[in-house]
């Protein structure tokens, strides 16, 4: 038997195995799909919508407390940079000098 | 509205909210979508899950779609991709209950003097078996090339694989069918057939 001859065996084989008729969905496929897609888009529509409530919420919040920590942060920070010209000037023993 | 309308057109109105355009691209696609799905998955709930959620991510991706491949292959792809994630998580979950050292199952001898009803039922079975273990990566090319009788750039197209890619699978995985299936292959099963 040649390689063709074989060949053509094993795609009647094929064809015998997935007749068209059997590859198809059961009736009403459509519908069903389009059920899924307007559920689909309404529960992304609905987290959308939820998110957007969310951070409607939260950022001012988030807002309103790095101004805060930033005030804080810049106060903080002057107290400190003093002390350290002071810590500095001790270990230089400018001390002396005054 | 008219069905005449090309895949551009639905997929323009698709974007603009069109239920019934969609309704249509389902219809004309849902033939490719099943013997896709169907093929790498067997009939039944599963692959209708898998042929919705094809059209589903489709839905999604309507504002992104490009063109650049046919509506056809593009949908082939999406459910090729879902198919092979749905046989892995099949995988998954049957190798939870088979014991290591049953792991790979072997293909059942076929048996070729058998009663005709009986002698057809067992040589799907085989057929089946046979194709299914050609694995992922012969698997669709032989679904789509020889099953769906897609062309070969439009294989390479939903596979998303170069055309010398499809005729070396091809040829390997025919290699193997006709290996496996050679009791029906010498016998000439289908041709003696009444």
């Amino acid at each position: 038997m040649t390689d063709r001859e074989t060949e053509s065996r094993v795609r009647e084989l094929l064809s015998d195995t997935y007749p068209p008729d059997e590859m198809r969905f059961d009736d009403g496929f459509a519908d069903r799909v389009l059920a899924r897609t307007r559920t689909d888009a309404a529960s992304r529509g609905d987290l959308t919508a939820a998110l957007t409530r969310h951070c409607r919420r939260v950022i001012p919040v988030l807002l309103a407390a790095s101004l805060a920590l930033a005030a804080w942060n810049l106060t903080s920070s002057r107290g400190n940079n003093e002390q350290t010209t002071e810590n500095y000037s001790l270990l230089q023993g400018a001390e002396a000098f005054q | 509205m008219q069905s005449e309308l090309t895949d551009a057109e639905l997929i323009a109105r698709s974007r603009g909210g069109d239920e019934q355009a969609f309704r249509l691209i389902v219809e004309r696609y849902q033939g490719v979508v099943a013997a896709t799905v169907i093929g790498m998955l067997g009939k039944g709930d599963d692959a209708d899950d898998v042929g919705q959620e094809t059209f589903i991510r489709f839905h999604r991706a309507l504002h992104d779609f490009r063109e650049e491949s046919t509506l056809k292959t593009y949908l082939v792809r999406i459910a090729m991709n879902l198919s092979l994630n749905a046989l892995k998580r099949q995988k998954r979950s049957a190798l939870r209950f088979i014991s290591r050292d049953q792991t790979s199952m072997p293909l059942p001898e076929p048996v070729v003097e058998a009663a005709h009803d009986d002698e057809h039922e067992e040589r799907v079975a085989v057929v089946r078996n046979a194709v299914d273990a050609l694995g992922p990566r012969h698997k669709p090319v032989v679904l789509l090339r020889m099953i769906q009788k897609l062309s070969t750039r439009e294989t390479a197209d939903a596979l998303g694989i170069p055309e010398g890619t499809v005729l070396s699978r091809l040829s390997r995985a025919m290699q193997e069918l006709s290996k496996a299936l050679a009791p029906y292959v010498r016998s000439g099963a289908l041709s003696e057939e009444p």
